[in-house]
């Protein structure tokens, strides 16, 4: 287990694409973070820096306390006790899956029978101790993933590494594999790092998530905070579907829209910014004039129907309410139906509105 | 707190970028491949120049348009040249013919063995093609060809008739299309099997039928292959010297190629005048590699195979058996009489003996055996093509590695520079490496050096796509997997590296061995006495009509060829031969 610290992290490709812009991240032992962005961020380079791969052009990784890479000097990848799992798997292709998962223990002086045992032990943990003797060719994505996993467990690493491993997996396979990983990390502990443009991917396996955009971290933090609290507009477009809402804050608590609408934020919410978010599905949905409470803790507002698509477990609404300029987006319960051209009340609990900011 | 995660103080000075800083090793590098550039490549063009603008007898003459007055003016030089085109527009047309329609029929008809025609064009490459026109003289001379004599002997017609006569621009068109009708099929097999059926069922589909699908879908898809297929066949047609020396020769006719030679084995020092001579070639030649390029994009060399998914076979129905007995002509035309000719040939005493058993000797085969410098050709030949085939492995490999890997800055120019000499005609570049080393202060005419630098030279882009194409199978993750896992650079070099890019260097290594065996095009310009190698001995005894060591020599060429396809094929596979297209 280790302690990561990235400390104003740069690195500079060419001469002025600023890939990786002077991030700062802090990672606990044992703690499975995600690096969650669009192609393009800097999280692969971010990996590949803590990895040992390429160099900083400033800033520092520290790792229990130690500095591993710096402008200057860079430990290579093979000194730092860490593992890496690869987008291909990177599985070699003349090696028989043992001699794959053991190849990492010879440069830590285990050997014979010792390596042996634990070569085996890992791959049973992985669901493929029968298949030791066969070479990658014969082998599926899935069960070549599971390969990889032991590879990278069998040598007890420091840290993890984990380079968008699923990305080349079919939908259902992905969607167990999400879950291999996790009951991995949970049986292992070991501190991680795991990149991915998948929100799914990152909400079911992370402890903490932080999302990247253009070289800089937007958000760092627990998956529901990501999603429930988003501090910036891109976090909460690129973490699930939302309605963004440019306006200003017109009194504490207070957010009134460009075009005049007015909502009461969750105070929990970021302090500052220029647009509030607001999740479809935490807008309820109901018969023109029904009667909804008067509340201080819930919006009320009423629109027309200008779209509803029914999905079976959902419907996916646009309705155009005055004072918005946009129609906002709904996800209402399917039991009751609003056609298009229906009048209808919207209620939003102060909760789901969340004050972010633009940039 | 981890054991090495504690050692890391100590060794944080000592990480391996840092250690680049401290010394570029990209310059070495660099200079290194910039020297062998220029020696290989710069020098010899540089110099062809120079001395195309110079009048050889004359030292104090000076700066002269002298040359290119004489090569372009009097018509003995400027016949060769309309001959020349005339073969290449010719060869190229029936090249592009008969190899585009058999790319067609291998991959869009139910045709039998698909495989056997495809494999069979590829192996057409193993004989040598001034080995095919001495055969053909065989099959097809006017007098004593054997196809000849059978016709006549069937329908008992007199000593004058002949039906084929090979010492003809015909046969020579003949000949030379039987060995470059490969490149078109090959091309245009690959084209054919990159367009998804897809694309043609979407216009069947639409109501187009076979033929209607035919002209206006699949044929202006595969029309860069066809004209990529056409550039390189017209201009193989341009550059042979072979088959032009076998048999147009005798005809009376002199191609470029051929005329060039005569210019350079002259008693007067004719250099200049060659080296003018050259120019048209070189210029064409740079042209039509450089338009293949244009024209097929990125795809600057394609390989059999590729993908397109299932395909519905067009049905020949009847036609089935008749059409592929058509497809097996050029087959047996190219490989099977050439071979069985010199076979039969080289157990003969007698050229027009007939196969019976008195007319049976081996003393052909003593004759190249026991004669020295029969002898000494075929150990030249053997040791050149080594040489040539490590060395332009070695060259290759590194820089199709640092290429691939971005080692050091500027490895984007790496592929350009390994293939720069792809379109100098052999022949060319043989006049411009003597004009470059046959004078102080780098004298190499008379030794193997200079042969050895032709070939390298010539046969480097092969060995470089040959390379290339191997390392890009190879993720460069499987390198980071390893490097993450504890091993050092060495180490990943010898456990992954190594082990996986073998086998698209020992597949480099036979490609350029095989043609390494029968150069001859800058062979015959640069041996002495000397410095024979098998072809230009063959050559040598053509023209003193020593047949029967001719075939013998021809056997035992095709033998050591074979024997390395049989080695290619069990170290690198059944498909190490599909760069070579």
């Amino acid at each position: 287990m280790a302690v990561l610290d990235l400390k104003g992290l740069l690195k500079i490709f060419g001469t002025d694409v600023r890939a990786v812009d002077e991030i700062d991240l802090h990672i606990e032992h044992g703690e499975l973070i995600s690096l969650l962005g669009p192609s393009g961020c800097g999280k692969t380079t971010t990996l590949r820096l803590v990895a040992g791969f390429i160099e900083p052009n400033g800033g520092e990784i520290i790792m229990d306390g130690e500095t591993v890479s710096n402008e200057s000097s860079v430990i290579p990848p093979e000194r730092r006790n860490m593992s890496m799992i690869f987008q291909s798997y990177a599985i070699w292709p003349h090696k028989t899956v043992a001699q794959n998962v053991g190849y990492g223990l010879k440069f830590r002086g285990i050997t014979g029978a010792e390596a042996d045992k634990r070569v085996k032990s890992l791959l049973s943990v992985v669901q493929m101790d029968h298949l030791g003797a066969r070479y990658p060719g014969e082998l599926s994505g899935g069960q070549q993933q599971r390969v990889a996993l032991a590879r990278a467990l069998v040598v007890e690493p420091a840290v993890l590494l984990l380079d968008e491993p699923l990305s080349n997996l079919d939908a259902n396979l992905r969607e167990e594999m999400r879950f291999e990983i996790r009951r991995l990390h949970d049986e292992f502990n070991i501190t991680s790092i795991y990149v991915t443009h998948d929100q799914a991917e990152a909400m079911v396996t992370s402890d903490r998530i932080c999302v990247m955009n253009s070289g800089k971290i937007e958000q760092v933090g627990k998956p529901s905070d990501i999603y429930d609290i988003p501090a910036t507009k891109f976090v909460a477009e690129f973490v699930g579907v939302t309605n963004s809402i440019p306006g200003k804050i017109s009194s504490p608590e207070l957010f009134e829209a460009d075009d005049g609408a007015k909502f009461m934020m969750n105070p929990d919410g970021g302090k500052t910014g220029e647009l509030v978010s607001i999740r479809p599905h935490r807008i309820q949905v109901h018969s023109e004039n029904a009667d909804v409470g008067g509340s201080d803790a819930q919006n009320v507002l009423d629109g027309e129907v200008t779209r509803g698509y029914y999905f079976g477990s959902t419907v996916d609404y646009l309705v155009k309410v005055p004072g918005l300029n946009e129609p906002l987006r709904v996800i209402g319960d399917p039991h009751e139906f609003f056609g298009v051209g229906s009048k209808v009340r919207l209620t939003i609990e102060k909760a789901a509105v969340i004050l972010v900011s633009d940039s | 707190m981890t054991q090495d995660a504690q050692q890391l103080p100590g060794t944080i000075s000592g990480g391996e970028p840092s250690a680049t800083k401290k010394f570029d090793y990209t310059i070495i590098v660099w200079v290194v491949l910039l020297i062998l550039l220029i020696i290989l490549v710069a020098n010899p063009i540089f110099q062809l120049f120079k001395e195309s603008f110079f009048v050889s007898e004359d030292e104090a003459g000076g700066f002269t348009f002298q040359n290119y007055i004489d090569a372009f003016e009097t018509d003995e030089y400027y016949k060769p040249m309309y001959i020349t085109m005339m073969l290449a527009v010719s060869v190229g047309s029936i090249s592009l013919v008969v190899g585009a329609v058999m790319a067609w029929v291998v991959s869009r008809t139910d045709i039998p063995f698909p495989n056997l025609i495809r494999n069979g064009i590829l192996a057409s490459f193993v004989t040598p093609p001034f080995l095919g026109a001495i055969a053909w003289i065989f099959l097809a001379g006017r007098n004593e060809g054997w196809l000849n004599k059978w016709i006549r002997g069937i329908f008992q017609l007199s000593d004058e008739f002949y039906l084929f006569d090979i010492f003809t621009m015909k046969g020579v068109v003949f000949a030379m299309s039987l060995y470059t009708f490969p490149l078109v099929f090959i091309v245009v097999l690959a084209g054919l099997n990159n367009i998804s059926s897809d694309v043609e069922d979407a216009a069947n589909v639409a109501g187009g039928g076979t033929f209607n699908t035919m002209f206006s879908i699949t044929l202006p898809l595969v029309a860069p292959s066809l004209f990529a297929g056409f550039i390189l066949a017209a201009l193989e047609a341009m550059i042979l010297f072979g088959i032009p020396a076998v048999l147009a020769i005798p005809a009376g006719q002199h191609t470029m190629t051929t005329q060039l030679r005569a210019f350079m084995v002259s008693e007067d020092d004719l250099l200049g005048l060659a080296s003018a001579y050259a120019m048209p070639m070189l210029i064409l030649a740079i042209g039509m590699v450089w338009t293949r390029g244009i024209v097929l994009g990125r795809r600057g060399y394609a390989t059999v195979g590729g993908k397109g998914g299932q395909r519905r076979p067009q049905k020949l129905g009847v036609w089935r058996l008749p059409i592929f007995v058509l497809c097996m002509v050029p087959l047996v035309c190219a490989i099977v009489l050439p071979s069985l000719a010199l076979l039969t040939t080289s157990f003969m005493k007698n050229l027009g003996g007939g196969l019976v058993w008195s007319n049976f000797t081996l003393w052909n085969y003593h004759f190249i055996l026991t004669n020295d410098a029969v002898r000494e050709s075929i150990y030249n030949t053997i040791l050149l093509a080594i040489m040539a085939a490590t060395g332009a492995t070695i060259v290759a490999a590194i820089s199709a590695f640092i290429s691939q890997r971005k080692l050091i800055k500027g490895h984007q120019y790496m592929g350009f520079m390994a293939t720069a000499p792809i379109g100098i005609p052999g022949i060319v570049l043989a006049v411009g490496l003597f004009a470059a080393y046959t004078k102080q202060p780098f004298v190499l005419y008379g030794t193997l050096w200079i042969m050895f630098l032709a070939y390298l030279t010539k046969y480097l882009p092969l060995a470089y796509q040959t390379a290339n194409a191997g390392l890009t199978s190879i993720h460069p993750e499987l390198e980071e997997s390893c490097r993450i896992m504890g091993a050092n650079r060495l180490q990943v070099f010898k456990d992954v590296t190594i082990p996986l890019f073998k086998t698209a260097v020992i597949a480099s290594w036979i490609l350029v061995f095989m043609p390494s065996l029968r150069e001859l095009s800058a062979s015959v310009l640069l041996w002495t006495t000397n410095t024979k190698v098998i072809s230009v001995v063959i050559v040598d005894f053509y023209e003193e009509t020593l047949l029967g060591p001719i075939s013998a020599l021809g056997v035992l060429l095709l033998l050591i060829t074979l024997v390395a396809i049989a080695v290619g094929f069990r170290v690198a596979g059944r498909d190490f031969m599909r760069s070579a297209g």
